[in-house]
């Protein structure tokens, strides 16, 4: 070896700390497999789980009977988990892997109990059933809490660079970056769980943690794992975008699910009408269908030229009534606290919040089966990196997801451990995947690497957002393929080398953006949150999946089972109507 | 606005200060002003950006603004600021503490 590298050994390694990864920890430390968990940050305050529902009230969601008999009267008793999992496929436009929503809903129950008799403080109210709602750090510190009772052992500020392999191609652990120190450590596990969240990095305005580069996504596409609905990726409409010190984050979207506030462009006129029915309007301001509409007409609206001077549009709620501002503070009281009360102080100010649609949720990500077995032997995922699950659209929890298959994820990875010994990596792969991860210290005269980070994440921004198009598209796979060919250097020490760091996740976005642009290119339709301005329609007469694996996306068809569309091709919001009548609560708009 | 910047730099035996001015029209965190700095005049500054929240939620970008501790991200940048680690015993580089 040309580097030092500090070796480790466990059965089962976990990457990420965030609900995925400290829920697939537990089940394989329960399941009597020694756990190490590789953290990017901080163990109890890693990814996006810690802001999720804005760290004030995140939806988890369970089948409204299941809750009810866990005592929760607002539970409806009336649901099932049946028809749960009819609505998750309607509402992903009939592309969810039915085997990942079967095992969703099914282990939904486990986990919310869990969560409900932890005796964490439940939110008062609960919309629709189906959920309970309590805030992202609550889930984390159950969750911490569990995991070092459980004997897992953690590593903090750590970065996956690449997945190792044995000669016989079984994944056998990974080689990282301890970022304070700048070593390189190699872990040996029996069983790898990616848990590392989203690709949020790859867009310029998103509403994740600053570390969720999609590490996990890259390391499995170079590993040759296959990828699934890359090209199906979630923005969250009412993100605020100025002023800056509050970018990124999502509580004006919060405030609207709790029905207040209103979108108005750089005129100060309501735009929604513009670009919908009213039947979609009323959609998109009272469901949690909101994010795609809503989205939609944002983009069209600064398309057109009738975006507000921060290049968003304004959340007012200028015209909130006194009792509706108390029932607003008495259903979030936290907006009287801290940055947030900042914010709403903004609003009472009359100057208004500008808002935008910010990269928010992956849909697609590493293709499993329903043990999160991805397809590679010793190798698992679950949480938002793992795809398939919500097929074209996310209505449901990505709590619920991150609970469910991080679980699931930890079991299947603890038995794979207890039936394997500990392969011994493919040494010249480790040699590749070092002397690659360290180049930028080798090269003279580079490029810098903050610039490049720069051009790949203004290239995704730009080719692969809430609207895409064949030509922009073209140009942004074209540029990133360009950009992966760039050298760039880093001078001085290794030890928290920021350049460093952007030049390995910029890598990591390339090869994210390369999937979601190529399966993009695959899908000549719109559905879902995919639309594209050159495919105006939905066309159900083939139901496909993109699968991206060793840099090529092809089509895979998706068995229906009993919930499937009508066979027909039709415009994208008559679809998107059509779709809605279907839902067992569609009655309630 | 012109914001004047002075920073605490380098390890706890040999500390040194590195001066900055950034001009900004907007709301600005100390931690935007870090950001900026780092992108724009010096890749050399450390500070904990790595796996960060910016939303006043993870706890992780303690420093030290004008002698009072505040994590980067909820506080407003005055005009005028120096920069400080937090915690001289958990210092890594600049203002990153462990």
């Amino acid at each position: 070896m040309s580097e030092s590298i500090i070796p480790m050994t466990t059965d089962v390694l976990v990457v990420g700390s965030g609900g995925a990864g400290l829920r697939a920890a537990i089940a394989a430390a329960e399941a009597g497999q020694s756990v190490l968990v590789m953290a990017k940050g901080k163990a109890d305050r890693s990814g996006a789980s810690l802001l999720a529902g804005a760290n004030v009230s995140a939806d988890v969601m369970c089948d409204g009977r299941s809750l009810y008999e866990m005592g929760l009267d607002y539970g409806d008793k009336d649901d099932s988990q049946d028809k749960w999992y009819r609505d998750i496929i309607h509402e992903g436009f009939y592309l969810n892997d039915r085997d990942l929503v079967r095992r969703y809903v099914e282990l939904a129950p486990k986990v919310v109990r869990e969560l409900v008799e932890s005796g964490m403080k439940l939110a008062d109210e609960s919309e629709g059933g189906r959920q309970i709602g309590v805030p992202g750090a609550s889930i984390l510190d159950y969750l911490y809490k569990r995991a070092k009772a459980a004997g897992v052992t953690f590593c903090e500020n750590t970065m996956l660079l690449d997945l190792l392999k044995s000669a016989d191609g079984v994944v056998c652990g990974g080689l990282f970056l301890r970022l304070y120190d700048g070593e390189l450590v190699r872990v040996g596990a029996k069983a790898v769980v990616l848990a590392t969240g989203g690709m949020h990095g790859c867009y310029s305005f998103n509403s994740g943690t600053s570390g969720l580069c999609g590490a996990g996504q890259a390391s499995a596409i170079r590993a040759g794992a296959a990828m699934t609905q890359m090209e199906m990726v979630t923005f969250c409409p009412d993100v605020i975008c100025a002023p800056a010190k509050y970018r990124g984050s999502i509580i004006p979207y919060i405030i609207q699910c709790f029905g207040f506030g209103r979108l108005l462009n750089g005129k100060g006129e309501r735009f929604l009408h513009k670009y919908m029915s009213d039947r979609a309007v009323d959609l998109a301001l009272h469901t949690e269908w909101n994010k795609l509409l809503l989205c939609y007409a944002m983009d069209r609206e600064l398309n057109a030229g009738l975006g507000n001077a921060d290049g968003g549009v304004t959340f007012s709620l200028n015209d909130l009534t006194d009792s509706e501002w108390d029932r607003l503070y008495t259903l979030l009281p936290e907006l009287k606290k801290g940055m947030y009360k900042e914010i709403m102080a903004l609003n009472e100010q009359n100057r208004g919040i500008s808002v935008y649609a910010a990269g928010h949720y992956f849909d697609g990500g590493i293709l499993v089966n329903d043990k999160m077995a991805a397809t590679l032997p010793g190798l698992f995922a679950g949480g938002e990196c793992a795809g398939g699950l919500f097929g074209a659209n996310r209505v449901g929890a990505a709590t619920t997801q991150m609970l469910v298959q991080g679980l699931q994820a930890g079991e299947s990875a603890a038995v794979f451990a207890a039936g394997n010994s500990l392969a011994e990596p493919d040494y010249a792969l480790l040699e590749r995947v070092t002397q690659q991860a360290v180049r930028p210290f080798t090269v003279q005269n580079g490029e810098d690497p903050r610039g490049l980070r720069k051009a790949v994440v203004d290239t995704i921004t730009r080719s692969a957002g809430v609207v895409r198009e064949y030509r922009q598209m073209m140009i942004g796979l074209d540029n990133l393929e360009w950009l992966n060919n760039i050298d760039v250097s880093a001078e001085g020490g290794r030890a928290y080398n920021r350049p460093w760091i952007d030049w390995l996740e910029a890598r990591d976005m390339i090869q994210c953006g390369k999937a979601i642009l190529s399966s993009s290119f695959r899908r000549d339709e719109s559905r879902g949150v995919f639309i594209r301005s050159d495919c105006m329609f939905t066309d159900d007469r083939t139901l496909t999946a993109t699968i991206y694996q060793n840099g090529r996306a092809i089509m895979a068809p998706v068995e229906q089972g009993d919930v499937a569309p009508d066979p027909v091709k039709r415009d994208y919001f008559e679809n998107l109507e059509e779709v809605i009548t279907r839902l067992s609560y569609g009655g309630e708009v | 606005m012109t914001y004047t910047i002075k920073i605490r730099r380098g390890s706890k035996a040999e500390p040194f200060y590195s001066d900055y001015t950034l001009e900004d029209t907007g709301v600005l965190s100390v931690m935007d002003v870090l950001r900026r700095i780092y992108r724009e005049q010096d890749g050399t500054l450390a500070f904990f950006d790595h796996e960060a929240c910016h939303q006043a939620a993870c706890g992780r970008c303690l420093v030290r603004c004008n002698g009072k501790t505040v994590l980067a991200c909820a506080e407003t940048a005055p005009a005028d600021m120096t920069l400080e680690p937090w915690n001289e015993e958990k210092l890594v580089r600049d203002l990153l503490c462990d």
